[in-house]
């Protein structure tokens, strides 16, 4: 893995999910991450990703372009989905077919307009390539926003709960709230961004 | 800020009144083993106003909600009431109220106008394990501006928040569990942000209309429509 990201996860493994419907290609790839220090979740359907994925819990998505015969469950409709709950985490779409396709271009463009996603076409050396691009990616993020999201995290993947005088708050829930909006990002990640823009201020 | 002799600051009692709620429990507890004097459940009068006597400070830690209603919930009865809620008859006076309550700052304290009252926007996290240094150690600050400063709505918020900040900062660099981070952040949500640089953080929770229809011009145009005068035309001789 980037020594960049080795500083920035510390303790911490980064956290992958690979969605692809085929089955060599998705431990391919597993392995590859898991190869670089990632933590892996493997998933054939998008079904199963869905039901298993929580918003901030990990780093990097790869998924394939074409998980089934039904056009709705393309990688590019998954990342809206995504993006509709998790404006932040790192994308990465990978397809040996989308070349051939008509619809080349809109799901180019849909992934330009969602942002922190990128476009890898499988066969020569693809898997690795999308490993390179993913970690690109999250070389990319916002420092202080990931330094709060790794700081929830934990209590978000054990299913922890914090009492409140109206009953329990999921942290999970919480960790969702913040990584929905960049507005609710900035508000949670604006001290620990201050700190450490004074911190270098102070070095220079 | 009250001096005594020496430019010593003179700190007034804090009284912790908690609700018997199940989710509260054992706050109560973990305050009392911190040294905070504590009335707990059926220790606290059913009537808001003789319990919130003139002169004294309170820290009210109880089921609160967004439309400013508090509710006691008393282990004798087995239901909780409302206690304090806007609108209420005989509404404590003269007595400063730091609602440590879910939401309970959003409508209460203005209601509450004769008192020196502060609440949170938003869910506020008990002193219980595992969070319980930290929402203590919150607390302190609490009881540290309750009991000595003047108040000032503004200005306690923004020391609150300061004192938040720094806390987050340090459990999101440097994490002692795994829940610390996760407690201090509802506490800044609680406090409704102040960093954003607003006059006043609480007016973002406050609902926003577009100019000519806020209530009151909705109300003015209703009346006028059926043919009533609004209030500015009472006293002015026509008839309504």
């Amino acid at each position: 893995m980037r020594k960049s990201l080795v500083l920035e996860f510390g303790s911490e493994h980064p956290r992958a999910m690979v969605l692809d419907d085929e089955r060599h290609a998705r431990i391919m790839t597993g392995r590859a991450l898991r190869r670089k220090g990632f933590v892996v979740t493997e998933f054939a359907t998008v079904a199963d990703f869905l039901k298993s994925w929580k918003p901030g819990t990990v780093d990097v998505i790869i998924a394939d372009w074409q998980l089934s015969a039904d056009h709705a469950d393309g990688g590019d409709h998954v990342l809206e989905r995504v993006r509709q709950r998790d404006w932040d985490v790192s994308f990465v779409l990978i397809s040996g077919k989308l070349g051939e396709a008509e619809d080349r271009a809109e799901v180019l463009a849909r992934l330009l307009e969602s942002g922190g996603a990128r476009f890898v076409e499988r066969g020569n050396s693809g898997i690795a390539k999308a490993c390179a691009e993913a970690e690109a990616l999250m070389e990319r993020r916002d420092l202080a926003l990931l330094k709060v999201i790794l700081s929830l995290r934990a209590g978000a993947l054990s299913g922890a709960t914090v009492q409140t005088t109206s009953g329990e708050k999921v942290v999970a829930d919480l960790l969702e709230e913040v990584v929905s909006k960049p507005s609710s990002s900035h508000n949670a990640e604006r001290p620990v961004a201050n700190a450490v823009a004074s911190r270098r201020t102070r070095a220079t | 800020m009250r001096l005594l002799r020496g430019g010593r600051v003179r700190r007034r009692r804090v009284s912790y009144l908690v609700s018997g709620d199940e989710q509260i429990r054992p706050s109560h507890e973990n305050l009392r083993k911190a040294g905070r004097h504590v009335r707990h459940d059926g220790e606290v009068n059913d009537d808001a106003s003789t319990e919130l006597r003139g002169g004294k400070c309170f820290v009210v830690i109880a089921h609160g909600s967004a439309n400013g209603t508090l509710r006691w919930y008393k282990s004798s009865r087995g239901s909780s009431l409302p206690w304090l809620w806007v609108g209420m008859p005989n509404a404590p006076r003269n007595v400063r109220l730091y609602l440590y309550s879910c939401k309970a700052g959003r409508k209460l304290p203005r209601y509450l106008k004769h008192c020196e009252a502060f609440g949170h926007v938003d869910e506020v996290p008990m002193p219980t394990a595992p969070v319980e240094p930290i929402v203590l150690g919150y607390l302190a600050e609490v009881d540290r501006l309750v009991s000595a400063s003047d108040f000032d709505q503004s200005a306690w918020r923004q020391a609150l928040a300061a004192y938040v900040d720094r806390a987050y900062v340090q459990e999101v660099e440097n994490p002692t569990g795994m829940l610390g981070s996760s407690a201090l952040l509802l506490l800044r949500r609680s406090l409704g942000y102040p960093d954003l640089g607003q006059k006043d953080a609480f007016d973002a929770t406050a609902p926003s209309y577009p100019r000519n229809r806020t209530p009151a011009t909705l109300r003015a145009r209703r009346r006028a429509s059926q043919g009533c005068p609004g209030p500015r035309s009472r006293g002015c001789g026509k008839p309504p």
